[in-house]
């Protein structure tokens, strides 16, 4: 890449020497602008560097190192920086989540795409895309004082269990929710992007609809859906503010659906404030931020390896 | 068996014999189920497509559940006379006890988002246009494309960590406005860019011929036809980025600050701000019931302002589209 | 049961909405032969196609009257098993559609479906069809290939088989040529004339000369209306209608 970019630049040199006049604000435009392009990708480079320096401290000291991301004990105080129950939180969380959220979701789109009644359909699309646009922090209100005193006095007791509501199971509830607007509308736009004629084709074979739908449809939108379901992956990883306001926040790893759980982003959100001055403390919990976006950057590469494998195997265009 | 088979049976049904007028409806009914039922795939059709709609029904449930949370206790706080309570709710500073509004918080994120606008959207414009007016095909182009795809799908914290450890701390700007905005910023770029870089291939080719074989520049044609023409493309791009910051909490805890006035300088102290979902998550977690009443006065003006910049963005859209196609 | 034709068209009206596309056509079809369906466009034929299987009840705001009597019984009639009549009457569309799955999962599709579960005779009625379709030489080191990386003509080929595995006595063909090279379009006429022993075959089709190479007898539509009827034979000697003659010397379509 660095090479093409010095042989742009020799070339827009030669070129703006021999220019005249207006040609020469044309050049000098085009330089213009290649700045901000570089700069906006830049950003992303940025953040990686940052995130890496701040968090060099904890993986280069003898208290730390690399180990940190398989020790599970975090205790500031006798400078213990593990942050294994944090990753274990979150991968638990997602994993819920994305349990609920996925068979839902995929039925939510099958009946949105193949069976909804026409005059529904826009509503309903309506409703979800408006889903999304709602601020997590809502969402986090209202799970908060909704769904976790729910969860502790109804359904807890019905299995027989002590909880105060604040749970791992609010946290994956809250978060199938959040993340079921994109999986439905992206599988719902990749169920409409399968050709007509195969479903016909599938119809006129003597398949009922659903036999249609699920055999053909879903299997022609799998890569769509399968990207969809990656991307919902790093979104559930990365999500805030709902699931700090939910999951109790306890140092533990839960062992059931009603234990409290902590996750790699509340801790951050948690202890920045006031770690920033201790710099072992706050290194770990740049080395939590790093993991996360690491995490981010690969969910984003196999979403698009995802969907490149599906148009292979699928002779898609 | 679709919808409009169905009908035709029905039709028919009708033509040949007509049911007497009470139990009509009722003996229609039980025929269609009949039929419904008749072998074990006809079954199974009929009850997947319920089980379907059962689904469908469990999706949107929230968001009505969500608004019903938030409309029972945040419209007296908005449209209400009691203290505190409609325009004072808008219009005043937070006070002791009942008294005072949000004023802080709706001033804070309109500031944050005007600094965060002024930033993101010049950069990540100008990126799109270099990338499909002037770039070749190739691996710069590439490259930043997936710098943005990336970024998009960075968690809101990371941001919040990095604008911290970066505006804050390592260049020394401090808490407040500009490293709020900045931050804010850097989580528009990939929306906007990826949505601009649509909105320009859009364009037909003939339209910059045209003006090129006029004798214009590049330059000239690319700011005054290209981008004219994809304009509304661009604005609901910049829209859609808008409602998505517009609600973020987490970049700016450790970047914004809070202040419970309006911001008195650029930098340093004075520069502290507040925003509307800050204002949410410090009113929702206290204890005291009408800090919680005014947290959903605050979650529903947020929701409006998020709401409505959406429905604007798609409003373009459909206009947008249906204009192409 | 007895009937007289294989399948016969009483008095059929279809209407889109508002739009009145057939107009009260009656023929029939009979065993073993190739019917062509001709026409310039928008003329009705592959509405007319779609409607002896059904397959026009799936597109909203479709309605129509009159019947369509396949080996005797109404397959309009409200307790008619349209699951069924699919399998009894298959169907070859314009382009090649082959599912996004392996070339044998394309084939077992239709016979999975409808019961069928031993592995070994699904494998051997795979083998059946694709050699009915003369694509099993080409195929059968492949046949867990994706169909859709086959060429244009093996697709069609595959899709004809396809609709062989469920054995159904009638075949639609909606103009099943006319997205093909020269060369495949031949390769699948000839497989028609061929499998007009079997199966009674009825195929829409754009191209005179085609209609008049493979088919027995011919149907000439002209907006909506069915203008002719007749053996294929006499209709090519001498038609008895203006605006057929005029269709078939290239005035019109």
């Amino acid at each position: 890449m660095s090479q093409q970019i010095k042989e742009d630049l020799s070339q827009f040199i030669r070129e703006l020497r021999s220019a005249k006049g207006s040609a020469r604000i044309d050049l000098l435009g085009r330089f213009g602008l290649l700045i901000p392009a570089l700069a906006s990708s830049a950003v992303i480079v940025l953040i990686l560097t940052f995130l890496w320096y701040e968090s060099a401290l904890i993986f280069a000291s003898p208290e730390g190192g690399m180990g940190i991301i398989v020790n599970p004990t975090w205790n500031p105080n006798r400078d213990l920086y593990g942050i294994a129950i944090f990753i274990a939180g979150s991968f638990m969380c997602t994993i819920l989540a994305i349990g609920i959220a996925v068979p839902l979701g995929m039925a939510g789109a099958l009946f949105l795409s193949e069976f909804c009644p026409h005059r529904l359909r826009g509503p309903i699309r309506m409703v979800i895309e408006m889903m999304a646009a709602i601020p997590s922090i809502v969402y986090g209100l209202w799970a908060y004082l909704v769904v976790t005193p729910w969860i502790g006095s109804v359904l807890a007791p019905a299995f027989g269990v002590e909880s105060n509501g604040l749970s791992l199971l609010a946290g994956g509830i809250i978060l199938a929710i959040m993340l079921l607007p994109t999986i439905v509308t992206v599988s719902d736009d990749a169920l409409q992007s399968v050709p007509r004629t195969l479903r016909e084709a599938s119809l006129a074979l003597g398949a009922t609809s659903t036999e249609t739908a699920r055999k053909v449809v879903m299997g022609a939108a799998m890569p769509g859906i399968g990207a969809a379901v990656v991307l919902s992956l790093g979104r559930a990883v990365g999500e805030t503010m709902a699931v700090l306001m939910v999951t109790g926040n306890a140092l533990q790893i839960p062992f059931s659906l009603f234990d409290p759980t902590y996750v790699m982003t509340s801790i951050i959100t948690n202890q920045l404030g006031y770690a920033f001055v201790f710099p072992l403390w706050r290194s770990a919990l740049f080395a939590v931020a790093l993991v996360l976006l690491l995490m981010s950057i690969s969910f984003t590469i196999m979403a698009k390896l995802f969907i490149r494998w599906g148009m292979k195997t699928r002779g898609l265009r | 068996m679709s919808s409009q088979t169905r009908q035709l049976e029905q039709d028919q049904v009708f033509k040949e014999e007509i049911p007497p007028p009470e139990d009509g409806r009722l003996a229609l009914i039980i025929r269609y189920l009949k039929m419904q039922a008749r072998t074990k795939r006809t079954l199974s059709d009929f009850l997947f497509k319920i089980l379907l709609a059962i689904c469908i029904l469990v999706i949107v449930a929230p968001f009505f559940m969500v608004l019903v949370q938030v409309l029972s206790v945040g419209i007296p706080e908005v449209f209400g006379s009691g203290p505190g309570q409609g325009l004072e709710f808008f219009g005043t500073f937070p006070g002791p006890g009942l008294e005072g509004g949000i004023r802080n918080a709706i001033v804070g994120t309109i500031l944050l988002m005007v600094v965060a606008c002024m930033i993101g959207i010049p950069l990540s414009v100008c990126g799109a246009v270099y990338i499909t007016e002037y770039a070749k095909p190739g691996t710069v182009t590439s490259a930043i494309e997936f710098a943005a795809d990336v970024m998009a799908g960075i968690p809101s914290i990371v941001f919040g960590a990095f604008g911290f450890a970066f505006f804050v701390d390592f260049l020394h700007i401090g808490m407040g406005l500009i490293a709020g905005g900045f931050t804010l910023a850097f989580m528009m770029i990939p929306t906007v860019l990826r949505t601009t870089q649509e909105a320009l291939k859009q364009v037909p080719m003939a339209l910059r011929e045209a003006s090129l074989a006029l004798g214009a520049t590049k330059w000239t044609t690319t700011w005054n036809i290209t981008i004219r023409a994809a304009i509304p493309g661009i604005i609901t791009g910049i829209l859609l980025a808008v409602g998505r910051v517009m609600g973020e909490t987490a970049p700016l805890i450790f970047t914004a600050g809070n202040t419970l006035g309006v911001p008195t300088s650029v930098t340093g102290g004075g520069s502290w701000v507040a925003s509307l979902p800050y204002t949410v998550w410090s009113y929702i977690t206290d204890p005291r019931e009408y800090l919680q009443a005014k947290a959903h006065g605050a979650a529903l003006v947020l929701l409006l302002m998020v709401l409505a910049v959406d429905i604007i963005a798609n409003i373009i859209l459909r206009k947008l589209t249906r204009r192409v196609v | 049961m007895s009937y007289d034709y294989k399948i016969e068209v009483r008095d059929l009206s279809t209407w889109f909405g508002k739009k009145k596309i057939l107009k009260e056509i009656s023929c029939y079809f009979e065993d073993n032969s190739v019917t062509a369906v001709m026409g310039p466009s928008g003329c009705g034929k592959s509405t007319l196609l779609r409607s002896l299987n059904r397959l026009n009840d799936t597109i909203g705001s479709f309605r129509m009257s009159g019947e369509v009597l396949l080996e005797g019984e109404n397959i309009y009639a409200p307790d008619s098993d349209v699951y069924d009549l699919r399998r009894r009457v298959g169907m070859v569309f314009q382009r090649p559609n082959p599912f996004p799955m392996s070339v044998r999962d394309n084939i077992t599709y239709g016979p999975k479906l409808h019961g069928m579960k031993d592995i070994d005779e699904l494998d051997n009625l795979a083998e059946q069809s694709l050699k009915k379709a003369a694509l099993w030489d080409e195929v059968k080191d492949s046949l867990e290939d994706p169909a859709p990386n086959l060429s244009g003509g093996q697709q069609q080929r595959l899709c004809i088989a396809r609709a062989l595995a469920v054995d159904p006595p009638v075949l639609l063909m909606d103009e099943p040529v006319s997205s093909l090279d020269p060369i495949s379009a031949g390769k699948i006429e000839e497989l028609i004339t061929e499998l007009k022993k079997e199966y009674t075959i009825i195929m829409v089709t754009h191209n005179v000369q085609q209609a008049f190479r493979v088919s027995d007898q011919a149907a000439f539509l002209y907006l909506g209306e069915l203008v002719e009827f007749d053996k294929t034979k006499r209709i090519a000697e001498a038609p008895s209608d203006d605006r057929t003659e005029a269709f078939i010397t290239g005035r019109i379509g």
